[in-house]
């Protein structure tokens, strides 16, 4: 594989977090515009444990996702009143103010491979763990490629869970939920808390393959990429935030010609898939019929 | 003699939510008449008084309005042609004051006639005083009843030739209903055509002309008064509870 | 004497937040929805005017309604493709995410005809005076008194006219208005035109006193906007208009203690605090006391 190739494969891998992320948020009902936030939180988090305290690739990754869940743990208490436009807001002044706060972390260390640390605009630099453990761009993809696939996997097992069955409840009809005697707010907390942690977690691997983060990478385009992907994917499968990864990254960013025209061609498609999907391509219509038609061919 | 028909419905389905709720229903209303559709829950009635206001278009049949054949128009069209609608829960603007409601009633012609529309609404606080008291008041302050009455008010400042009314009784005090129901009935007898959809059968029983009977999405009755009464089978059935 | 300075170029400074925040604010207060391509929108309206007065080397007079024309004409773009098909109670949030993705096509363009960084913007070229050892900027002071007019015009059509008498219905109930004959699908396109002549001006406003524009220009609109709309209350013209001027004002001062970045960490900070503590907006309803309000407005 060349390396263009594997580079590409490497971003759509690492972009499917934000998307899952997103995804998980929209089960319940709500529009997140800030999981870029948490993103950036995993990327600095991992970075600080691998570049300056040294700390192997697994606790890393770990911190990153509990790090970031707790952030937004803190965005979902502070949002527990608030829902559809006003929490989609207020999850986006939330991320900038992560973001910017990044902006005023300075602090760095002088090793023999250089200066490394948070360092304010200037970002963190020097995060040199794949350097390191000389891990070339094709086992990095199967790294992160095989943490995707146990995320996924795991979510597509979880789906028939009354966790989730919960969620979806209350993302479609909170008043309905609660009369049945679902509680919405733990189902809110505890999703919103766990997409954090995913994105945390994907940001992590990010840091750890660019070598460099700084704040202006986690800005609101990052966000709006992410949440458009799980969009026009549709919430009926985890797999459909994929779809959006693959449309976007994976058809317009590689066809050369195309890529130059890429930010406008999908900002277009998306509009023109909500209008024919308004719930996406995979919608939850769409799985339980699927899932009817599949019972009636078993039992005939 | 033949009196004149106002509306006529041919075999009219309509879909609600991937759903049939009409199958099939053929009516017709006199002018000058009050015809009543009554029935269950979830027989149709609503859908149907939605698709001969436009709201809902309807996959097959026909309606036809004062010789004209107006199916599947839009509801905006239809408002000139002299069809309201006056909604299931009322439905005013909350946020608009009584009298605003009842200029955005007549906005068909609040371009056109803007001294016209100020006679008519002298006319509707001489019919109705409560709202000439309440002519400032947000119309979402106001009790369930006066709230029905501006409804009544806001639809008639259309100047409608058949006025559609669904289920005015809905969520009211007996007494209110009793109200409601004496201005209905004072409407019709000044030559308004009326279309009433309505649960409590008794009542409509008591102003009604000509009364359709709903099931299920199909029409299963149609007839006077007297041959209504006549139906015991259809009272058991349908007017079981409310007819007491 | 030195704060009063800082607070008297805060609210000038605000004046552009309180232009914006009125186009945000009328098609809120209608459709009860957020355009988030509305600074894009605008951005996209400047940029192809832009192009043209380079092709065609045009005064200054026959500039500003070219921008008002494109500003209206590519906010009437985004309300047909994201906003009008989903009409329906549950496209609130869709239609938000629609006009989302269509901020990166339209910044995409804006930045495709504005290939450089900045770009020079013609300005008014009104002078600064001083006042009592206080320094006044002509332009905004011209851009604090077109802010004022427009929301007082905006304010009496909206609540003394019968065209006003007609937004808020649709405003109230889109469905209820529809049966009163109402053809709601012009109402909201006729919005979506008034928001793009009045972002227009506010657009030309705000650049001229920048005398350049950026291809961040779209996100800055979109965010000041919001957040002035937001802090002043949802949908309320007059809220609009103080909110920007209360935003600018706040800035200032922040970024003047804290430093530059401070200036949007305030943004941000206030826009969180009033979603939290008043999501209607200081000037609004309250959400939380007010439920079947809140039912309406979302």
């Amino acid at each position: 594989m060349s390396l263009y190739i594997v580079t590409i494969l490497t971003n759509m891998t690492l972009i499917s977090f934000i998307a899952i992320s997103a995804y998980l948020i929209l089960i319940v009902g709500e529009v997140s515009f800030g999981q870029q936030a948490f993103f950036g939180i995993g990327a600095y988090m991992t970075a600080t444990s691998t570049a300056l305290l040294g700390l192997d690739i697994v606790v890393a990754l770990c911190l990153a996702f509990i790090v970031s869940a707790l952030f937004a743990l803190v965005l979902s208490f502070l949002t527990v009143r608030l829902s559809g436009l006003y929490f989609a807001v207020a999850s986006l002044s939330f991320a900038e103010l992560l973001r910017l706060s990044l902006y005023k972390v300075d602090y760095t260390v002088e090793t023999n491979s250089g200066t490394v640390g948070p360092n304010g605009p200037e970002g963190f630099q020097n995060i040199r763990w794949i350097f390191e453990n000389n891990i070339s761009p094709e086992n990095f993809l199967v790294i992160a490629l095989s943490s995707l696939l146990a995320l996924i996997i795991s979510l597509i097992f979880m789906e028939n869970s009354k966790l989730f069955k919960n969620a979806r409840l209350v993302g479609k009809d909170q008043i309905v939920a609660q009369s049945i005697g679902i509680r919405p707010f733990f189902y809110r907390v505890s999703f919103i808390t766990l997409a954090g942690g995913v994105a945390g977690f994907g940001g992590g691997l990010f840091a750890l393959f660019n070598t460099y983060i700084e704040p202006s990478m986690f800005g609101i385009m990052l966000g709006v990429h992410g949440l458009a992907y799980s969009i026009i994917g549709g919430l009926g499968y985890p797999l459909g935030p994929l779809i959006g990864v693959f449309i976007d990254i994976g058809l317009l960013e590689s066809v050369r010609f195309l890529s130059e025209y890429r930010m406008i061609l999908f900002g277009g498609l998306v509009a023109a898939i909500l209008i024919i999907f308004p719930e996406g391509i995979i919608s939850p219509r769409l799985v339980s019929r699927i899932k009817r038609k599949l019972v009636e061919k078993n039992n005939a | 003699m033949a009196e004149k028909k106002i509306l006529e419905v041919e075999g009219l389905e309509t879909s609600y939510d991937m759903i049939k709720a009409l199958k099939g229903v053929s009516l017709s209303a006199l002018s000058g008449k009050l015809t009543c559709i009554l029935g269950p829950n979830g027989a149709g009635k609503s859908t149907l008084l939605f698709t001969l206001a436009g709201i809902l278009n309807s996959d097959r049949g026909k309606v036809i309005f004062d010789g004209e054949d107006i199916t599947n128009q839009k509801t905006s069209d239809l408002v000139e042609k002299g069809l309201a609608l006056v909604p299931e829960n009322r439905l005013i603007f909350p946020h608009l004051t009584v009298k605003e409601n009842l200029l955005a009633g007549a906005y068909s012609r609040l371009a056109k006639e803007r001294e016209k529309v100020e006679q008519d609404i002298s006319a509707m606080y001489a019919r109705f005083p409560v709202l000439k008291e309440r002519s400032s008041q947000l119309g979402g302050t106001m009790s369930g009843g006066e709230q029905q009455m501006l409804s009544v008010a806001r639809a008639l400042m259309s100047k409608p030739k058949l006025l559609l009314m669904d289920e005015p009784s809905v969520g009211l005090a007996p007494m209110i209903v009793n109200e409601i129901f004496a201005i209905i009935k004072q409407l019709n007898a000044e030559g308004i055509s009326i279309v009433l959809v309505e649960q409590n059968a008794s009542k409509a029983l008591e102003i009604g002309d000509y009364f359709y009977l709903l099931d299920q999405g199909k029409q299963i009755f149609g007839g006077s008064r007297e041959a209504i009464l006549k139906e015991n089978i259809i009272k058991k059935a349908y007017l079981g509870e409310s007819a007491g | 004497m030195e704060y009063i300075q800082i607070s008297i170029d805060g609210i000038l400074y605000g004046s552009s937040y309180s232009l914006i925040a009125l186009g945000f604010s009328l098609v809120f207060g209608v459709m009860r929805r957020i355009n988030l391509a509305y600074g894009s929108s605008l951005l996209l309206g400047v940029a192809i005017a832009l192009w043209v007065e380079n092709k065609l080397n045009i005064s200054i007079i026959f500039f500003i309604p070219i921008v008002l024309f494109f500003c209206s004409l590519s906010n009437l773009y985004v309300e047909r493709f994201c906003f009008a098909p989903h009409n329906t109670k549950a496209g609130v949030v869709v239609s938000m995410i629609s006009s989302f993705a269509i901020w990166m096509q339209l910044d995409e363009i804006s930045a495709q005809l504005l290939p450089d960084r900045t770009h020079s913007f013609p300005s008014l070229e009104i002078s600064t005076f001083e006042f009592g050892g206080i320094f006044f900027r002509g332009d905004q002071i011209l851009n604090i008194f077109v802010a004022f007019i427009i929301s007082a015009i905006l304010f009496l059509v909206v609540y003394k006219t019968r065209y006003g008498i007609v937004l808020r219905a649709v405003s109230n109930s889109a469905d209820t208005a529809k049966l009163m004959g109402c053809n709601t699908n012009l109402v909201n396109s006729l919005t979506f035109i008034v928001a793009g002549v009045l972002g227009g001006i506010a657009a030309f406003l705000v650049l001229s006193t920048e005398s350049q524009v950026t291809p961040l220009f779209g996100f800055w609109c979109t965010v000041k906007g919001l957040v002035a709309m937001m802090i002043g209350g949802l949908g309320s013209l007059t809220g609009a208009f103080w909110g920007g001027l209360l935003l600018g004002l706040l800035e200032a001062h922040f970024s003047y203690q804290f430093g530059p970045v401070f200036r949007e960490i305030t943004t941000f900070s206030i826009l969180l605090i009033v979603l939290i503590i008043r999501p209607g907006g200081l000037m609004g309803v309250n959400i939380y006391k007010d439920l079947k309000s809140r039912d309406e407005r979302i």
